[in-house]
Order: structure tokens, then sequence, then C-alpha cells
């Protein structure tokens, strides 16, 4: 197998502090109803058509 | 072009992959020389879209964990170290999907598909996963097109050090979601 995955970093210092300011706002900064609607029924469709 | 007229299966070992073309060397050569061994040792599972016999589009996936060490000062750390205190640093884990690899084929390219694509990554995990997964994880090529494309689709650096790289790691916090 001559693909490497990159394996994902773990995350100190400042990146740590960058990154746990952002996901501490993810609950108020959500994604659109309307957006969420559209990704959901999207997900209903495809998998309607597979079973 | 809706992804929905195209139907969807996980990789088998039967699937003709010889036709699939998404304009890049090393994904093609994952997709068709690598994904089904790599799904046969299960380190990463592929999907694909179809269009008769056709792959359009495809995507592999892999349980993943984003490590965060934190980020206490070194000074206090030293302090620590100084009068002995037991190591107190903490260690977070945020349970996520990695999105090993993406590819839609040139035919189909420019036409919205990595947009729904992603979109039902997104969807698809947060309603289909059963075990707990806060992140969507992947490694981006390091190109303005595929940067720019997760950008608008609400993925976020995760690193300022891959800057210079060749791939970038970015996120999708599927809290969002809730």
């Amino acid at each position: 197998m001559a693909t490497i995955l990159n394996i994902t970093p773990a995350l100190k210092g400042k990146e740590s502090k960058k990154f746990n300011a952002v996901i501490s706002k993810s609950k108020a900064n959500k994604i659109s109803e309307a957006k969420k609607e559209k990704m959901f029924a999207l997900v209903s469709k495809i998998m309607a058509k597979k079973a | 072009m809706d992804l929905s007229d195209f139907s969807f299966s996980s990789l088998t070992e039967d699937d003709d992959l010889t036709d699939f073309d998404c304009n890049d060397i090393e994904m093609n050569e994952f997709f068709k020389e690598d994904s089904k061994k790599f799904q046969s040792e299960k380190i990463t599972n592929t999907y694909l879209f179809r269009e008769g016999n056709k792959v359009i589009a495809f995507f592999s996936i892999s349980n993943d964990c984003l490590n965060d060490l934190g980020y206490e000062s070194s000074i206090w750390n030293k302090l620590h170290r100084k009068i002995k205190l037991p190591n107190e640093k903490r260690i977070r884990q945020y349970p996520a999907v990695k999105i090993t690899r993406l590819g839609v084929d040139k035919d189909y390219q420019g036409k919205g598909i990595s947009h729904q694509l992603l979109d039902f990554i997104k969807g698809w995990t947060f309603i289909e996963h059963k075990p707990a997964c806060r992140l969507l994880i992947l490694d981006a090529y390091n190109q303005p097109r595929q940067i720019e494309m997760y950008l608008k689709n609400d993925f976020i650096f995760l690193l300022n050090s891959d800057e210079n790289e060749k791939h970038r790691f970015m996120y999708f916090d599927l809290m969002r979601l809730e």
C-alpha cells in the first residue's frame, strides 16, 4: 500500500488555545436551519434510495 | 446536478474502479490501487457514488481522535516541576471521523458535487455514525482551489504551523449541527 494517511497532530500551546476558543462558540455559531434542513434532506434522499 | 441522482454504496471487492479519473495522480492511485486493501485491513472505508457502473465520486473515512494537550504556560510547567507537583497537565480527547480521501471524477467536476459530498458526509456522520463524534477532520491539499472549497463548507484550519506544508489539517465541529 503506497498511500500514506497522515496522522492527526496533537494540539498544544497557542494552537490548542485557538482551537478551544473556536469550539467554545460552536453551540452559538450554529449552521443555519435552512442549510441544516437541506443537508439532512440530502442524506435522507440518498439513504432512502440505497435501502 | 444533484448528488441524490446517483446511487450510493460502500466499496466492494467486485467494484470496477478503472475508469475513475479525478485529475490527481495520488488520489487516483489511492482509489484504484490501495482503497480495497485499506478497507480489507480496516484502516479506512471507502464509499462510492455511481451513475450506472461509473464511479462519479468517492470518499474514504476512518475513526480518529484529536488530542488536545492544553495550553498552560511554560512558566507554570517549570514551576510545577521545580516544586515537584504531580503532572496535572490535562489531555482532552475529541472523538472524530477523518475524511482520509475524497475525489470527484473529472467529468463531474465544477458541478457542485464536492459541496454536496461534504454536506452529505457532515449530515450522514451526524445522523448515522453510532459512536459519539465531535469533529470531522481532513488534511486538504494546500492549494487555493481545495482550501477555498473547504473554507466555503465551514471547515477551519486546525494549525497555523502547517501553513507552508503540502497538506493542511482542517476540521468541522459537528456541534454546529445540534
